[in-house]
């Protein structure tokens, strides 16, 4: 081709392949997701190398706000919390969710009541939930104080006021949130499965057990990674799941990422920090995640 | 003849022109005072800018910080400022300055005298390079001591006016089966804690080094170790209060649960509510180790720089009525604060308002909360430093005060 | 399909084994429903019962009081009016934008998952990227742009946003979902002469009533229960109920009414409960039908 015609043909999005139509559809709409997502991003890991505080500057001070973050011990706080939390939510729910649907799936009655008592936590904003799960889990209020009640003068139940605990909290409350909607999932991959598999392996003998392990779950794996996937995005997002619990407390030991970035954002006047954090939070998230998609994705090719 | 009648003509309606009312504008306010009392401060101020011919458009937006300055910072990337918006004239208020963003209200200031009229410090701080450059509304202090008369009648002992005297009878409040001292889960609320504590040991003098001189090595020697030693000791006097806010703290001690609590005078809000009587009711003072002194925080509307030059004669007409001695009283009483203004008639203010006054009529008394000379990112790091002090006993008070010189030290 | 009905085993051994089934499932139950059941009963309760009672207790006399408060004379600011006015906004904000949201996402998945675009993973990997992304990170920015095109502090921008916001997960699950169809259908249809819209409209869309409902459930809720982009994209006209409700319950420095905050917050999710309930078993077949299959 010649240049002026390999330019035209750039243009013309026949790159993508496919026919005319859909490039004239997804060529806008590419456009507008780079525009919107992709420059958003980078001006955010611009400002990130920017001494901004409270208005945005566009001098280059190299990777001081990376180092100034680092030298945070809120934000290691913080960061590691991510990942407790993350790991602890993401399998947690995924065991919950696919044990409900296995349960839901037994054929029970009121199968409807018991899946929409699962779902309907999703839609409900964490702003007010998050106090009503602060009142449960607190010691003078919730639980603890209800038990005790009872007459079982020495259960305990203060996580949330424990510095070496709270996260934990967090990941109750977030579990209660998410684990209809992996459940509802789960459950329909479970009723997609073809009935003659189960019928053989019970005529090989096969314990119920195995059955589940070796062959259901493998089948369900395509399920899994979008579950992984969805729930991933949640702890990516939970700023106002911990501001409505515990605002970040006691201290700063249940903070998250998101939180300290929303914090220096907005009321800190921090716009070079918070916009190194948010870049670390979500660079550190796709990489850990990464793997797992790449050998998920891979495998379905 | 001809010529007279001409001119007279020609002069009354020159005249008539200029008499004429000006052209009546809106002037958008973005705030985040939503609650009921609070709302209904805002509406002396709306009312009071109404009666100017103007309106007062309203945008309240509950969230401080991630509420309210996120839509300011957004309407001003949008290219609409807003008319007004609440703040404090901090080191933010400079900057915005400083970047060409605000209105100055000068001309009202010079038009009313407000070098003459105002409490010094209020002059002082609302001037960026000689202008002033906001309409204050209201001066609230931030370190009362609010306290239960019936804990300390029934346990024989007087309110502490300083903490050296607090530990000597918190452990028969305790005895007692009360919570001596009252603390939320916030780290802005340790922080009242903190810094009256700063001043009973270092006085005064060591406050305004540490946070207005910001001189490092003062906020990181011996000083602030014996501070935060005191600092600790306060807390085997508070309960295991997981993440409380402040009003339920407050209400700890409406219910004569809890003795004493540090927290600003919109704590009064609170009692009021319940038809409390100050002085009566519940007892309300300075805190321990600032006697005499008032930390105060000047409350503010900043305004946008507009276009429309009649909207901007809006804003200086509602400077001029909000600054007027009649809604410098109004609402004063109606938010719980205390006028900016020294020749406002002050009799009406409750009991806890009249130590207030008292309190600032020499104005070596009016000191300011750090947000108004440190940045938000310079106090924030120290409140997480200090709530970080709080909770974990493994933080020694040589690593905390070293942190503390370090924060004051790199402050921009 | 379940493993009980294939095996056929002794019904003492299924008896026991489904009352601890249905005790597990009870018990599970509990915990979903537990906040539930104190935000309604607390929204029930008088104030002074409120903070002097145990979050646990049933409310004693229960009153509407506050469900009256928070629908019509709540104060947000200075308006005592409630939040019943921002659900009218919230419905505007909402129908336009689920409409264009869901179909979008219809169509680019069905785009990728059948039409032999090149790099169809990579595209659809980089649309994914982009639901990791905080909103407020990016928020500064995109003021700037939708300011420059002149949708900023408008309804139209909007629905842009959510559009554009939601895209990822749309495309997600109708791109699983149009994956799991057999190739043959749409070969043979372009056979015949049909173009992508035709294939679309008249095939494809028909056969994905379920996956549909999916998307509008979820596309649907989000947009909802959307606080930030209805607050700094909208404009002061067209704030949505989530708003109000912020403004309600989160009033920083004055009196709290836990009930009337517990009620607020119920009203605002009663739109998306009802989908909730109403859809259940839409929902499940749903995603049945491959929606999330890999």
């Amino acid at each position: 081709m010649t240049i002026p015609a390999r330019v035209g043909s750039i243009l013309r999005f026949e790159w993508l392949g496919a026919t005319p139509t859909v490039r004239l559809i997804l060529a806008p709409v590419m456009i507008a997701v780079f525009i919107a997502y992709y420059a958003t991003i980078l001006w955010t890991l611009a400002i990130s190398f920017t001494s901004s505080s409270l208005l945005p500057q566009y001098d280059f001070v190299g990777v001081a706000q990376y180092t100034r973050l680092f030298g945070f011990l809120r934000w290691k706080v913080a960061f590691t919390n991510m990942f407790v939390f993350g790991i602890a939510f993401i399998f947690l729910t995924l065991i919950i969710g696919t044990i409900l649907a296995i349960a839901i799936d037994s054929r029970v009655h009121a199968e409807s009541a018991f899946r929409t008592v699962m779902l309907y936590p999703l839609s409900l904003s964490f702003i007010v939930v998050g106090l009503v799960w602060q009142w449960i889990l607190d010691p003078g209020l919730g639980l603890q104080a209800a038990v005790r009640d009872l007459g079982f003068d020495s259960f305990t139940f203060d996580w949330i006021a424990r510095r070496d605990r709270v996260v934990y909290t967090l990941v109750i409350a977030a579990i209660w949130h998410s684990s209809g909607l992996i459940m509802a999932i789960m459950l329909a991959g479970l009723r997609g499965i073809d009935r003659e598999i189960w019928r053989a392996a019970k005529v090989e003998g096969i314990p119920t057990r195995r059955i589940y392990i070796s062959i259901v779950l493998p089948m369900l794996r395509p399920m899994i990674l979008t579950c992984v996937t969805l729930l991933a995005v949640a702890v990516v997002k939970n700023y106002e799941l911990v501001v409505a619990m515990t605002r970040g407390g006691p201290g700063n030991s249940s903070d998250m990422p998101s939180r300290f970035v929303v914090e220096n954002l907005f009321e800190r006047s921090n716009i070079g920090l918070g916009s190194a954090a948010a870049v670390v939070m979500l660079v550190s998230i796709l990489a850990a995640l990464a793997p797992y998609l790449y050998l998920e994705l891979r495998k379905r090719a | 003849m001809r010529h007279f009648k001409t001119t007279a003509a020609a002069l009354a309606i020159a005249v008539s022109a200029f008499a004429a009312p000006a052209i009546a504008a809106d002037v958008d306010v973005v705030h985040w005072l939503v609650s009921p009392g609070e709302s209904k401060a805002i509406k002396v101020l709306a009312d009071a800018t109404d009666a100017t011919g103007n309106k007062w458009v309203d945008n309240a937006v509950s969230g401080g910080g991630a509420g309210g300055r996120t839509i300011v910072a957004n309407r001003y990337a949008g290219g609409n400022p807003p008319g007004a918006f609440y703040g404090q004239p901090g080191p933010d208020m400079h900057k915005m300055a400083d970047a060409d963003m605000l209105q100055t209200t000068q001309s009202v200031a010079d038009a009313e005298k407000w070098d003459s009229v105002l409490l010094p410090i209020v002059s002082q701080y609302l001037k960026h390079k000689g202008q002033y450059s906001a309409i204050p509304l209201g001066l609230s202090a931030h370190n009362w001591m609010w306290y239960s008369k019936k804990i300390f009648d029934e346990v024989g002992v007087k309110p502490p006016a300083t903490w050296a005297e607090f530990i000597e009878i918190a452990p028969k409040i305790k005895a007692a089966g009360y919570v001596p001292l009252v603390v939320g889960g916030d780290a802005w609320q340790e922080a009242m804690i903190f810094r009256s504590v700063l001043a009973e040991v270092g006085g005064i003098d060591f406050y305004e080094k540490v946070y207005i001189e910001r001189d490092a090595e003062a906020a990181g020697g011996e000083t602030m170790v014996k501070t935060l030693e005191l600092f600790r000791k306060l807390r085997e006097f508070t309960d295991q209060g997981a993440g409380r806010k402040w009003n339920d703290a407050t209400r700890m001690v409406i219910e004569n649960k809890a003795a004493i609590q540090l927290m600003g005078d919109w704590a009064k809000g609170e009692f009021n509510a319940r038809n409390l009587k100050p002085q009566q009711d519940f007892g309300c003072d300075l805190a321990p180790g600032t006697h005499g002194t008032y930390y105060t925080a000047i409350d503010v509307l900043l305004l946008g720089k507009l276009a429309d030059p009649a909207r901007t004669k809006a804003q200086m007409d509602m400077a001029k009525a909000i600054v007027s001695p009649d809604t410098q009283a109004k609402f004063g009483l109606a938010k719980g604060e205390i006028p900016v203004r020294t020749d406002v008639d002050t009799s009406g203010f409750d009991a806890c308002a009249q130590i207030a006054i008292e309190t600032v009529k020499n104005p070596a008394n009016v000191v300011p909360i750090p947000d108004l000379v440190l940045s938000p990112d310079t106090f924030g790091q120290i409140n997480d430093t200090m709530s970080e002090f709080w909770h974990n006993d493994s933080v020694t008070t040589k690593e905390a005060a070293a942190q503390i010189g370090d924060i004051i030290g790199s402050a921009l | 399909m379940s493993f009980s009905q294939v095996s056929g085993e002794q019904k003492t051994g299924v008896d026991i084994g489904r009352i601890g089934l249905y005790a597990f499932l009870v018990i599970a139950a509990l915990y979903f429903v537990l906040p539930l059941a104190i935000m309604v009963s607390t929204s029930l309760k008088p104030m002074e019962e409120i903070t002097s009672g145990s979050i646990f207790k049933l409310p004693s006399a229960p009153t509407f009081y506050a469900w009256q408060k928070a629908w019509s004379s709540a104060c947000t600011g200075q308006n005592c009016t409630g939040i019943r006015v921002g659900f009218w906004n919230s419905v505007r904000i909402l129908l336009p934008s689920l409409f264009t949201s869901v179909l979008l996402g219809a169509i680019v998945g069905f785009a990728l998952a059948q039409w032999r675009v090149r790099g169809a993973g990579l595209l659809m990997g980089m649309l994914l990227l982009g639901a990791f992304i905080p909103m407020q990170v990016i928020l500064y920015p995109l003021v700037k742009i939708f300011a420059f095109i002149g949708l900023y502090n408008t309804l139209p921008g909007i629905w842009v946003v959510h559009t554009i916001y939601g895209l990822p997960i749309m495309a997600l699950i109708f791109r699983n979902f149009f994956a799991g169809l057999p190739e043959e259908l749409i070969k043979a249809a372009r056979i015949d002469g049909a173009g992508f819209f035709r294939i679309f409209f008249q095939i494809m869309l028909p056969m994905s009533r379920n996956v549909l409902i999916v998307a509008l459930v979820l596309q649907g809720t989000g947009i909802w229960s959307d606080y930030l982009l209805g607050l700094i994209i909208g404009g002061a006209e067209n704030q949505p109920m989530t708003v109000q409700l912020n403004n309600i319950v989160n009033s920083q420095f004055g009196e709290v009414e836990y009930n009337v905050n517990m009620a607020a917050t119920l009203l605002t999710a009663l739109p998306p409960l009802i989908l909730y309930f109403a859809s259940g078993r839409y929902f499940v077949s749903g995603i049945t039908a491959g929606a999330v299959k890999g």
